[in-house]
């Protein structure tokens, strides 16, 4: 399986005043069997990006190539890469099974019928949609569309696969066991997969390699724990963990008592503060959020509000004086 | 518990639905349903899409009618009044401004309709704009704002007003977990210092059950459970609701009953079960399937437990989620902060008696039997 | 399936739908009535063989569609009008669609300005066009000819098929196509395996207004036509201006005629006028 690079990639949509950067400088690559979250906020250019891989959409500047062969301005069809929209787009005229043999029936595949049988049987075997086969889409559920629609790009057996925020219009629950799905159906594929997502859950959760892209620029590329434990700067710090990490500027540092370090901003994820109960504490607790397995301390200190995670539950109740420790180590310095 | 006056007005009572039901065509929204809201309580509905949540709350703004059944608000039944005779305040996910009018106007619709004078309409819309930080677009018409933003002009609207009760369905849905999270702290310490009631619509458990004094959980149009969050969470009606509240699930694991042993499926771990008063009374039938419950949160790693292979970390920024394979399932954990695990790497794994829950293997209902001891059984 | 329960509001529109079909109830009792019938105050609408002077019967009979189909003189322009409106609307439903497809899906410039051209063509009465038409037809040989009409009416309808079938377009998220190119689908082949399956209703309802324009039209047919190309609007204002006074009678025959196939093709369509618009695949 090959290996995708994006090298100094740049698209831009509109003119004169209305020129939009949708992305700028971009230098990524997906190895075989690897995969690989864009993780962005809205408007962020993943879609863009995306679309670029596909090749719905042509780069301005930089270039696209598979092991060395330039794709930058192929078409779609030749590029062996299948994508599933947000949007699912399975076809409403079409029974379900009808849906899971377009794909290989254009003509130019070549795809003797039985293999087309093969393919549909194992991707309905992977997906568990064996009794929607002679359904229509009208009739199916969320969840059960998604399915379809990553049955349409399996039977493909691309190359590459493109997921564009696949889960968003599914509610919370659906998602999470998707979730998991997905990441089964990657890894028994053994495909390289690109997927992009604006929650952080999900691309922690799935990601073998994360990358951050704001404005349309990349701002960090690793292990989704590496990222996590030491984010290039305040902004990628904020895009990562659940509940958000605390920030600092330095006089809000100051005002605290936090040890001084190298740079403008500080930051401090929510597990590394310790809160223990002490009547002459300078903080307050002042909420609790009890998520089941861990609790969310709410805090309030030299004017400021702090959230520290905790394990289990910490024994404390809203309104008590607390006391915070932080080691120095845990303190992340940022210049941005 | 409700205690009427000769009126049959009921203090404690905000709202009530008696075995209201409602059908669209040929699809059954909502099975006959009984609810009682409490005054002052900030209910929150749970489900998931199709669930019929979002009829449950047409019904009670008068939207929609029940098909069967009746509806009472402040005492009176007002099944058959129309939106505009009831006394609610509604905040729907496709917020309506008008956009013809500029956001203050929007803001001082409701009051001006109720004949408010306009000086003193504007000076409350202000006030609850500036609550929301959106006072600056007050000259703006609603065109071009973010959807963000023109949701909480939506809710401004909704709480410049007194109601008997106000409706909330996913009235955040654009904004960011974060911005809903302190949006929501401030808008009900505002509806606590009014006394006022109000009810939430939700697909997101987490925010359900961090908002809710009660939780109400829906399924396909029936209600599953309704109880405080706490009672949803360690005593789940059904597996679905055991599956469903909690990030993640319930680990629901497949199970025999042999005598008085529980033995899961496929793992060296059985419990010894007394079946409470139901077994006292050995009525129904003999049950020899049944389902096991037990949060990630109480399967611990310990020496003496029993091994599983690890099937993936997922690492969820504090805290690491362990996911083991068990037959065709997964069992998962929730790793302490520090310890690493491996994909392949073998996991002994074990649980308290008290954190085990027992459901109807067929029914899925949660069962009163209650653990009292758990032995890992020798061998592979 | 309960019954609807009955409202008040439903009132406004049955008076609604008995005042706009009384006319057409009236063509119909006409059609089969004597001339003095026709006209006789208090109006008969019984039909029965009692026909004592002044009551409410009339005698039945056929000779108004015999005196209209009788001769024969009639059947060519009903084929003729059959013919051009079938063709007419086939055309321009089909280079319509692919202009609204066009206009929807492809972003260069000027295609807002395309778009106001055409439809600033149907701002144009027709009848400023006549003279030059009417020219330009007898100069080319298409004077009194089928295809003249069918290419004039497709010209004429284009620009509201185009309308009509781009807004429709508008609807179909391009993720449809765009899963197709990625499949190695071309454009024209997306475009009818596709997109066009997702606008059914909008092509259907587009057919018919087409339709019934080239059914209906008049005054271009009065302009064009003499004896070949006569269509059926042509052909019923021939007869009633047949006689000095109005002949009530034959006139509702032919205009009761005229109204049928229309109507039938509404009927037997309606089906998929009304097939949900999207069929609750896109999640938006």
């Amino acid at each position: 399986m090959p290996t995708w690079k994006l090298s100094g990639v740049g698209k831009a949509f509109g003119r004169g005043n209305g020129r939009v950067e949708a992305l700028r400088d971009i230098d990524l690559t997906v190895a075989d069997h690897e995969l690989l979250i864009i993780l962005g906020p809205a408007g962020s250019g993943k879609s863009t990006l995306l679309r670029l891989l596909a090749g719905l959409e042509f780069a301005d500047t930089g270039t696209l190539s598979r092991d060395e062969e330039d794709m930058t301005r192929l078409p779609p069809d030749r590029r062996d890469i299948a994508m599933v929209f947000q949007n699912f787009a399975v076809y409403p005229h079409l029974t379900v099974k009808e849906n899971l043999v377009f794909p290989l029936r254009h003509g130019r595949g070549g795809i003797s019928s039985q293999d087309i049988e093969k393919r549909v049987i194992t991707a309905v075997e992977m997906l568990g949609i064996g009794d929607l086969l002679d359904r229509h889409p009208g009739t199916l559920s969320g969840g059960e569309l998604q399915r379809v629609a990553i049955g349409r790009s399996l039977v493909r057996r691309p190359s590459l696969f493109l997921f564009d925020e696949p889960l968003i219009n599914l509610d919370a629950k659906l998602r999470e066991g998707l979730r998991s799905e997905l990441h089964r159906i990657q890894r028994e594929t053994r495909t390289a997969m690109v997927y992009a997502t604006h929650d952080q859950a999900e691309a922690m959760a799935l990601a073998d390699k994360l990358a951050i892209l704001d404005r349309g620029r990349l701002l960090q590329i690793g292990g989704p724990e590496m990222i996590y434990a030491r984010p290039a700067d305040s902004r990628v710090a904020r895009l990562l963990g659940m509940p958000p990490i605390n920030l600092f500027s330095l006089e809000q540092a100051k005002a605290l008592g936090l040890p001084l370090g190298d740079g403008s901003f500080a930051g401090l994820r929510p597990e590394f503060l310790s809160v223990v109960a002490d009547r002459e504490g300078s903080a307050t607790l002042s909420a609790i959020e009890r998520l089941g397995h861990a609790e969310v301390l709410v805090l309030e200190a030299a004017g400021q509000i702090l959230r520290a995670y905790v394990q289990g539950h910490s024994g404390l109740n809203p309104g008590e004086r607390v006391k915070l420790t932080v080691e120095p180590q845990n303190l992340l310095w940022f210049k941005r | 518990m409700t205690i009427a006056d000769g009126n049959g007005f009921e203090p404690e009572v905000a709202a009530r639905l008696e075995g209201v039901a409602k059908t669209f065509g040929k699809t059954l929204a909502l099975a006959p349903l009984d609810l009682e809201i409490r005054r002052g309580e900030f209910l929150t509905v749970l489900g998931p899409s199709g669930c019929g949540k979002s009829t449950l709350m047409r019904l009670l703004a008068g939207l929609e009618f029940p098909d069967i059944g009746s509806l009472w608000q402040g005492g009176k039944d007002v099944t058959r009044l129309s939106a505009d005779h009831r006394d609610v305040a509604l905040v729907f996910q496709l917020f309506t401004l008008y956009p013809h009018l500029t956001v203050l106007d929007n803001v001082t619709f409701p009051l001006r309709a109720r004949g408010m004078a306009a000086s003193e309409a504007e000076g409350l819309a202000l006030h609850w704009l500036r609550f929301f930080e959106v006072d600056h677009f007050s000259r703006l018409k609603p065109k071009g704002l973010s959807q963000g933003d023109r949701q909480k002009i939506a809710m401004a609207r909704a709480l410049v007003r007194q109601a008997g009760l106000f409706l909330f369905d996913e009235p955040f849905s654009a904004l960011d977990p974060g911005t809903r999270e302190s949006l929501w702290e401030r808008v009900r310490m505002e509806l606590a210092a009014r006394g006022a009631t109000a009810i939430l619509v939700t697909h997101d458990q987490t925010e359900a059950m961090a908002l809710g004094d009660r939780l109400a959980v829906m399924r396909r149009g029936q209600l599953q459970q309704c109880d405080t969050p706490a009672k949803v969470y360690e005593r789940p009606a059904n597996v679905f609701v055991a599956d469903f509240v909690g990030r993640p699930g319930m680990n629901l694991l497949s199970a025999r009953k042999f005598g008085e042993w529980v033995q899961v499926d496929e793992l060296a771990m059985r419990m010894r079960v007394s079946e409470g008063v139901a077994g006292l009374l050995k009525q129904g039938r003999e049950m020899d399937h049944c389902l096991v419950g037990i949060r990630p949160e109480w399967v611990v790693i310990a020496d003496g437990g029993v091994p599983l292979p690890v099937e993936h970390v997922a690492a969820l920024g504090p805290a690491n989620l362990l996911e083991l394979r068990l037959g065709n399932g997964l069992v998962r954990s929730w790793l302490p902060s520090g310890v690493k695990k491996n994909r392949g790497e073998s996991v002994p794994i074990q649980w308290m008696a008290s954190a085990c829950r027992f459901f109807d293997g067929e029914t899925g209902e949660l069962l009163s039997w209650k653990a009292l001891e758990v032995e890992c059984l020798p061998g592979n | 399936m309960k019954r609807r329960a009955f409202t008040w509001a439903t009132l406004p529109a049955i008076l609604v739908a008995v005042m706009m079909l009384s006319p057409v109830l009236w063509m119909l009792l006409t059609s089969f009535k004597l001339p003095p019938d026709t006209v006789a105050m208090p109006p008969r609408f019984l039909p029965g063989d009692m026909a004592p002077e002044n009551s409410f019967w009339f005698r039945g009979t056929l000779g108004n569609y015999r005196h209209v189909f009788g001769d024969g003189d009639s059947v060519g322009p009903i084929l003729n009008s059959l013919w051009v409106a079938f063709w007419a609307t086939l055309v321009s439903l089909l280079t319509g669609s692919m202009a609204g497809y066009a206009l929807s899906r492809f972003a260069f410039r000027g295609v807002h300005f395309v778009q106001w051209l055409i439809l600033g063509t149907r701002l144009l009465p027709p009848l400023a066009v006549a003279v030059p038409v009417s020219f330009l037809f007898s100069r080319v040989g298409l004077q009194d000819t089928r295809f003249g009409l069918i290419l004039l009416y497709s010209a004429l309808n284009l620009s509201l098929s185009t309308w009509m079938m781009k807004g429709f377009f508008d609807e179909v998220p391009r993720a449809f196509e765009e899963a197709a190119f990625i499949d190695g689908y071309t454009r024209l082949e997306a475009f009818f395996k596709v997109v066009l399956p997702q606008v059914i209703p909008g092509l259907t309802a587009t057919s018919v207004l087409g339709f019934l324009g080239a059914w209906n039209e008049y005054a271009f047919a009065l302009t064009l036509t003499s004896i070949d190309a006569v269509t059926l609007p042509v052909r019923v204002h021939a007869i009633s201006a047949d006689s000095s006074s109005v002949t009530w009678g034959p006139l509702a025959a032919a205009a009761l005629v005229s109204i049928l196939p229309p109507v039938l093709f509404t009927f037997f369509t309606r089906r998929y006028l009304l097939r949900g618009i999207t069929l609750g695949t896109v999640k938006e």
